[in-house]
């Protein structure tokens, strides 16, 4: 449907209010949030928007990653050993939360299974998409790419202040468990 | 656990979405080839679009360089294709003086000549310089094909006339198209990746840009090469005094484009104008070498630095897709049988990787 429109679309024609739900979307993720109105415009015609159905699986775990999703609307459940004995929920993203970010960066597999819980919509970017724009757009594809880096060192102290914290109690968990064990 | 249950079934999984997408996916492709098949009846608007995709192809990087220097992508393409128009104009204004006296000396050359007197100049020469081949049945059969050739050769001239009108349409169609396709590309790529199901959504989005990217090279790498061998082929021989230089080198570096077969099939009209100006069967033997060493420049410096092994197409595939491409579309199945082959050829290796690391492609994994 959607091609029939981009091949008869009228050229003049004005945006409707699903493009202004995602570009306001877009302002308010970490990601994009240091970007200018029209930078924005930029980022919101590169992204792909996907609707998903309760249950429905967005990636599996191991499969090799394109991009970065955005949930719009609705739920996502972020799984390791889906389906399977072993099944351990990791996360529940809401509507502006996004998954997936470490595809945009490296050829490498998805870690965890994403799953859609209820109807929903996410707005996809993908990998080859923003190479393009960091092509095209210099400027914007540093303000993104070191938007990424912050994030993701952001992440990294998080882990490092909750491995700092594993060690430290790790000791204390051992002890207990000594105590608890012999007679 | 047996070793027959360890083995890993593997069965291509189809649901309904995909099925949809199927069905909506062959509605379009059909709703494109009736258009196609439609149009192909007249050949004015499938040549120019393939042409079109072609020199967008070119273009791109063009645009994206304006765009990078802060220009919208509109003002960019409109910025381009004007450059190039104006680049066109220019070149035509200041060659047309000697490709109009190229065309005048050869058609002169041509229309003084008939098959008759151009089989009698032929049977002169090779009387003088092939005395072994003067036998009656030899001599028949020569003549007979030459003149079939000659014959055949005088009237595929006289039809170009009728298709000057094609050619005016397609002058206005190819920049008209090119303008949408590099304006409007990414939309449409970007509309016809929403019709896929969410399965097959990162998968397909992988092969297009495997295909993109291999394809955009291959056309943009053969076309700099083909520019380098023209201008090689048309120097050496401006340097040998060989006449219709500008002619002949640009059709060695249009030929060039066809593996094998082109440089040989470029190197022909040298050496037949070459033989025929100067009376002479040693007037090859420069053109010969020439070419030879051209190709022996394409080989080692030009090729190997511009295109790589991009394809990596074996070279009895290319013999048996230039034969088909050839009998089967012309000229432009002779241009077009590699690029495609590559496609296909990228495709099927992506969709075998895709196979090995998608799982919508595998079940019982």
């Amino acid at each position: 449907m959607s091609t029939i429109h981009s091949l008869w679309g009228n050229v003049f024609k004005g945006r409707n209010n699903v493009d202004h739900d995602a570009s306001r979307l877009l302002q308010e993720i970490p990601l994009f949030s240091g970007l200018r109105k029209g930078e924005l415009r930029e980022i919101e015609r590169l992204v792909h928007r996907r609707l998903y159905k309760d249950g429905e699986v967005i990636f599996w775990e191991g499969e090799p990653g394109v991009g970065i999703y955005i949930v719009q609307q609705g739920e996502v459940g972020i799984y390791k050993e889906y389906a399977k004995a072993g099944q351990k929920e990791l996360a529940r993203l809401h509507a502006g939360d996004f998954f997936g970010e470490m595809a945009l960066l490296e050829d490498d597999c998805r870690s965890a299974t994403a799953v859609a819980l209820g109807e929903i919509c996410l707005l996809g970017l993908i990998h080859p998409d923003l190479f393009d724009l960091i092509d095209r757009k210099p400027q914007l594809g540093v303000k993104l790419l070191s938007s990424l880096a912050n994030m993701l060192a952001r992440r990294l102290r998080l882990t490092n202040q909750d491995l700092q914290r594993l060690f430290q109690d790790a000791p204390a968990a051992a002890k207990h468990r000594d105590g608890k064990t012999s007679p | 656990m047996t070793q027959a249950s360890e083995r890993r079934s593997v069965v291509i999984h189809f649901d309904r979405d995909f099925l949809f997408f199927l069905l909506k996916a062959g509605l379009v492709v059909l709703g494109l080839a009736a258009l196609a098949w439609i149009l192909s009846f007249s050949g004015m608007v499938l040549t120019p679009l393939i042409l079109a995709i072609v020199l967008s192809i070119l273009l791109n990087p063009l645009v994206v360089m304006l765009e990078r220097r802060g220009l919208g992508r509109t003002a960019a393409v409109v910025l381009v294709l004007s450059a190039l128009a104006v680049l066109l104009a220019t070149l035509l204004t200041l060659l047309a003086p000697v490709i109009t006296h190229e065309f005048k000396t050869l058609s002169g050359l041509v229309q003084n000549e008939t098959p008759a007197t151009l089989l009698e100049k032929l049977k002169a020469l090779l009387h003088q310089h092939l005395p072994w081949l003067n036998h009656p049945g030899i001599i028949a059969q020569i003549t007979g094909r030459t003149e079939a050739f000659i014959q055949s050769l005088l009237n595929s001239g006289f039809q170009i006339l009728p298709s000057i009108f094609p050619v005016a349409i397609a002058l206005v169609l190819i920049p008209f198209m090119t303008f949408f396709l590099l304006k409007d590309g990414r939309r449409l790529k970007k509309s016809f990746i929403a019709m896929l199901p969410n399965h097959y959504f990162e998968m397909t989005v992988h092969l297009l840009h495997k295909i993109d990217c291999q394809l955009s090279n291959y056309i943009r790498g053969q076309m700099l090469v083909s520019l380098c061998i023209g201008s090689l082929a048309a120097a050496a021989l401006a340097l040998l005094g060989i006449p219709y230089f500008l002619l002949i080198g640009a059709v060695a570096g249009l030929a060039n484009m066809i593996p094998y077969f082109g440089p040989i099939v470029g190197a022909i009209p040298g050496i037949i104008l070459n033989v025929v100006a100067k009376g002479s069967l040693a007037a090859a033997l420069p053109v010969i070498a020439a070419f030879l060493l051209i190709r022996l420049i394409d080989d080692t410096l030009i090729s190997p630095n511009i295109l790589g092994r991009s394809l990596h197409i074996h070279p009895l595939l290319v013999i048996i897709v230039i034969f088909t491409g050839g009998e089967m579309f012309g000229i432009m199945g002779l241009l077009l049988c590699i690029p495609v082959t590559g496609i296909i050829k990228v495709t099927i290796q992506q969709l075998v990787w895709n196979f090995r690391n998608y799982r919508c492609l595998r079940s019982g994994t």
